[in-house]
């Protein structure tokens, strides 16, 4: 339990967490700090994630395709079922064969949610995108359901926001959270 | 007559199809809400409470050991969550690229992946070489 900040001009995550422990949460570029007591613990590589977070998609509206269009993967197929708009994305075709198809469903240009598929069709993970609210002209999703498979049996994880706050001015240092040591 | 009847097969495979794909997005929630009762009523002593942390909830007792580390890490693989980052922050905040992530360390198939991104050395290169594919292929960001 916390609180997310991001401004899209610094392409910073930043999360202060309450609970269960007292810590803060930065990545930034190619590195994700974990901070305890105003000192870095631990910073590990990873993929410059920012542009692709949840908070970069939904403030430029472009949560509907979960920010596929701005990667390599190619619509297969878009299928309109009832409401829903299933759009099935694959790998292109030289691509590594590193997972399967993908298949996302949009309702009035909201992303619903995503089946992750193995490479034998299998589904791996699945994730839902519940509850979204206008916040300063932009729909944000409150609850994310995230529902992950392993060894054939379903593991939950419910992420809820609340209080989401567009061009807060209040907090404005944090969005831009110096990392100790990197002044 | 026979041409209607493969006709209508068809028609019939199309619409099962069809609704497999539909029923892809369907999920049972309260088998979820049920699932997750406890951690809900953790949210609301600690709401109560917001100094409390989750060693304070073990030594009174309210909670076991055993949620704690399922709250800190609920999609965690092998005991750990993925490179020492807090499982939630995979997919639901770190978008498509995270995913990927949790898409390789899930599959089964995957081990060698797998391990290489457990492997401090190796992590990164493995991570290059998907996030290279799927974002520097496609003409940058």
């Amino acid at each position: 339990m916390g609180k997310f900040y991001y401004d899209r001009n610094y392409k910073k995550l930043v999360y202060v967490n309450n609970f269960p422990k007292k810590e803060v949460w930065v990545s930034k570029d190619t590195s994700v700090y974990h901070i305890v007591n105003n000192k870095v613990i631990d910073r590990q590589s990873a993929p410059p994630v920012a542009e692709f977070s949840m908070f970069h998609l939904v403030l430029n509206s472009q949560l509907s395709n979960y920010g596929f269009k701005n990667t390599a993967m190619i619509i297969e197929k878009v299928e309109k079922q009832d409401n829903m708009v299933i759009t099935t994305w694959a790998l292109p075709p030289k691509a590594p064969k590193l997972f399967g198809k993908i298949k996302t469903s949009t309702t009035n240009n909201k992303l619903n949610g995503i089946v992750f598929l193995n490479m034998e069709g299998k589904v791996i993970k699945k994730q839902f995108f519940n509850d979204y609210r206008n916040i300063g002209g932009l729909e944000f999703p409150h609850e994310v359901v995230d529902i992950i498979y392993i060894n054939d049996k379903e593991n939950y994880q419910v992420t809820t926001y609340k209080n989401i706050q567009i061009d807060d001015l209040t907090e404005g240092n944090i969005y831009n959270y110096t990392i100790p040591g990197n002044k | 007559m026979r041409y209607l009847l493969l006709s209508m097969l068809s028609l019939l495979a199309l619409s099962t199809l069809k609704a497999n794909d539909r029923e892809l997005f369907n999920y049972n929630k309260a088998r979820i809400e049920n699932s997750l009762n406890d951690l809900n009523q953790i949210e609301k002593i600690v709401n109560d409470h917001p100094d409390m942390e989750a060693d304070d909830l073990v030594k009174s007792g309210i909670v076991e050991e055993s949620s704690i580390s399922f709250i800190n890490s609920p999609l965690s693989l092998n005991g750990e969550p993925p490179l020492g980052i807090p499982s939630f922050f995979w997919g639901c905040i770190f978008g498509v690229a995270g995913m990927i992530v949790v898409l390789i360390m899930t599959d089964k198939d995957k081990n060698e992946i797998k391990q290489a991104l457990y492997g401090c050395i190796t992590t990164y290169i493995a991570i290059a070489l998907i996030y290279t594919f799927i974002i520097l292929e496609s003409g940058g960001l």
